[in-house]
């Protein structure tokens, strides 16, 4: 019975393993603190997998469940100091040739919450989906979306 | 420019990532790095050497047959029992479980308010345990030269423990907040400027 949760389990989350990996590259810097907050999703996935009930996707309940354990861990130093050195080199580029890698770059450097909203959004999740996941109003994400949308587009017009 | 969700999937191309296996599962660790896991350890360790000192404690009540020792060391039993019983209380209301997959600004909250409530009270219910604590060592070593009177009878002894008290008490309530805004003050301030980001514009 407990094999057989586990192999249900492990089917699901290697079909949604990417999820778990988009949303720890975009938040934790270095690559064993990455590795720590991988293993640590999964640890909180599975422990709450027994509630999982089928009521949401499987994604979004994932999403829910990364970005929680994501929120409940301190940012250490270094990843501080990795964000200053990014945030140092960001001011002085001003020619990005690549329009996607300096979109990525721009939503990196949005603070944790908005950052948030604008990745479910452009993974595909509906204003309804986003609200259900970070818990506020349809309303407030769509008012929320709008603004991230244009800050980022203020922000990729300057350097074109 | 062009649409925000097309240049998302180019900046985020399919990758190779890694399988998880079933021995992944097994390997896992029951214990978790996250600062409220850890306030949970902490108040749960607390609560084991609670009560290694009440037996302690116990012992002594029984073997020192000295009545304010006794007196003193009942007080400090009483509390303890309080404290313990204070600490299992916090435990399950506030530091039982993380609601794993609720929705974050929720989660948030509760991790918030829940961190804070379990400090806050477990400081201020310790105010209660020093005093006693600090009496019963004063008067330890007196009630083991079988001579706890002594304390009770020189006037300069009691203006030395009852500086003592004005002293230590306020001390250990101190040193304890200060230990914990060390191991928590920066985690649950983090938390909070998360909180106050869902009512910020961008």
């Amino acid at each position: 019975m407990e094999n057989t949760r586990q192999q249900e389990f492990l089917e699901l989350i290697n079909a949604h393993r990417a999820v778990i990996y988009k949303v720890v590259n975009l938040y934790v810097d270095g690559r064993d603190e990455r590795n720590d907050m991988v293993q640590e999703v999964l640890l909180q996935a599975f422990k709450g997998f027994s509630r999982f009930r089928g009521d949401s996707k499987f994604s979004t309940w994932l999403y829910r469940v990364a970005l929680n354990t994501i929120f409940s861990f301190s940012r250490k130093e270094q990843n501080r100091i990795i964000a200053e050195k990014e945030s140092q080199t960001f001011d002085d580029i001003t020619d990005f040739s690549d329009e996607a890698a300096e979109l990525y770059f721009h939503i990196k450097n949005l603070d944790d919450i908005n950052k948030m909203i604008i990745t479910l959004h452009l993974e595909g999740f509906s204003n309804k989906e986003i609200a259900d996941i970070t818990g506020m109003t349809s309303n407030n994400i769509g008012v929320k979306l709008f603004r991230i949308r244009e800050l980022l587009s203020e922000k990729m017009n300057k350097t074109a | 420019m062009n649409d925000l969700k097309e240049l998302w999937q180019k900046s985020n191309p399919p990758k190779a990532d890694p399988e998880f296996a079933l021995s992944d599962l097994k390997l896992l660790q029951e214990r978790s790095d996250s600062p409220f896991f850890r306030l949970r350890r902490s108040l749960i360790a607390n609560t084991i050497f609670a009560t290694f000192f009440l037996g302690i404690f116990l012992i002594l009540l029984f073997s020192i047959p000295e009545q304010w020792f006794q007196t003193l060391i009942f007080v400090v039993c009483l509390s303890y029992v309080a404290g313990i019983a204070y600490n299992l209380y916090i435990l399950r209301k506030y530091l039982h479980e993380l609601p794993r997959d609720s929705s974050m600004l929720s989660y948030l909250q509760t991790l918030s308010s829940g961190m804070k409530k379990a400090i806050s009270t477990v400081e201020y219910s310790a105010i209660l345990i020093y005093p006693f604590a600090i009496t019963a060592g004063f008067l330890l070593p007196f009630s083991l030269e079988g001579q706890p009177d002594l304390v009770l009878k020189n006037n300069i002894l009691m203006v030395v423990l009852f500086c003592t008290l004005l002293i230590l008490t306020p001390l250990c309530f101190w040193l304890a907040r200060v230990l914990n805004k060390r191991a928590f003050g920066r985690y649950i301030k983090e938390i909070d400027v998360l909180l106050n980001q869902f009512n910020q514009d961008c």
